[in-house]
């Protein structure tokens, strides 16, 4: 009988950390994914950090955001899995897969600006990547985003300027090619 | 909205000071079908999903491969704290054993007294004492017939000192 109570309770645990906690997972994914330019392996970082929030699961109610929370986790474990030698040897495959993006014809496929848009975005230093990721694509306050990044909001505000500033640029230069093209 | 407004807004978007509902507004805008031909080649920056990248993992999959996972290290968890607790009984068992074994050889040897009443202690060791000299008897009777052949033995060699008082009696003459 205690066991059946306990496995009841453990079941509305699992049903509540799916509901309210594994919905950030694509989220994590592309903030996995921009930092590591691995599908394969922003999944198994997304996994990673879930895994550490069920063993702390009955913490959780004291952090404001748990999203903010799970952004952080996952950008650390990111980092960590940046500085790793075997990472060094991957990083040559996230090279070929720049060349694939900036790769005329694939640029095609993807609609023209936007894929300039990426390839513009991931030629920025690691920090702008990462404050204009989550401001322009996540759409986070700039107070999560100094929690998630543990950077100062005046840091955040000039990354974020010249991210922005350096995307229009590659736009404009591209927008008047066009034009002169046509 | 008027395109004053939409440039003051661009100007405060491209030094990162525009709120989280500014950047909604201008998105809006852009959306929208008419754009003055300086501002066109800005439209893809506010795209309603920049970027934001067409893979995703697949909802469910991932929640039940997720779970699996949680059960599996729930499980060795449990499986290794059960063994870390039968070593841990196995440990104290023969450490008390040990202690036990240690307790008994050095234990101090007291010799208890047994009886309560001095008459029937004395009974007793009168008991004792004459089962020992029983025994001291029944042992001394081996001891007193080879004595007693030893002696008879002695008698017989006695007669060699015959042989010297012939001899004296022949040293005299």
């Amino acid at each position: 009988m205690f066991v059946m109570l306990n496995r009841l309770a453990l079941e509305m645990t699992a049903e509540e950390f799916k509901h309210s906690i594994l919905v950030f997972k694509q989220k994590l994914y592309r903030l996995g994914l921009r930092l590591l330019n691995d599908e394969e392996e922003a999944a198994d970082v997304v996994q990673d950090v879930f895994v550490k929030l069920w063993n702390m699961r009955e913490q959780l109610i004291q952090y404001r955001s748990v999203e903010a929370l799970a952004m952080t986790m996952t950008r650390n474990v990111c980092l960590d899995r940046l500085k790793t030698p075997h990472r060094m040897v991957r990083l040559g495959h996230q090279s070929d897969l720049q060349q694939e993006a900036s790769n005329p014809e694939l640029a095609y496929e993807l609609g023209e600006t936007t894929a300039i848009i990426a390839d513009s975005i991931r030629l920025l230093p690691q920090q702008q990547q990462l404050v204009m990721h989550l401001r322009d694509v996540e759409h986070f306050e700039f107070e999560e985003i100094a929690s998630i990044t543990g950077m100062n909001l005046n840091h955040i505000r000039v990354n974020l300027s010249r991210a922005r500033k350096a995307v229009r640029e590659r736009l404009v230069k591209h927008h008047n090619y066009a034009y002169q093209g046509n | 909205m008027h395109i004053r407004e939409i440039e003051r807004l661009l100007e405060k978007f491209y030094n990162g000071e525009t709120s989280l509902q500014e950047e909604a507004l201008l998105r809006e805008w852009f959306a929208s079908a008419e754009i003055p031909s300086h501002l066109a080649s800005l439209k893809a920056q506010f795209a309603p999903d920049l970027v934001k990248s067409k893979a995703e993992l697949p909802d469910e999959a991932f929640d039940e491969a997720f779970f699996q996972l949680i059960d599996q290290h729930e499980k060795t968890h449990k499986a290794y704290s059960l063994r870390k607790m039968i070593y841990a009984g196995l440990g104290l068992a023969a450490s008390l054993a040990i202690m036990l074994s240690i307790y008994l050889e050095f234990k101090p040897r007291t010799i208890e007294d047994t009886f309560n009443d001095p008459a029937l202690a004395y009974e007793e060791v009168q008991r004792a004492m004459l089962f020992v000299s029983s025994k001291l008897n029944k042992g001394m009777e081996p001891v007193r017939q080879g004595t007693a052949s030893f002696n008879a033995g002695m008698e017989k060699a006695s007669d060699f000192n015959k042989m010297s008082l012939i001899k004296n009696y022949f040293k005299i003459e």
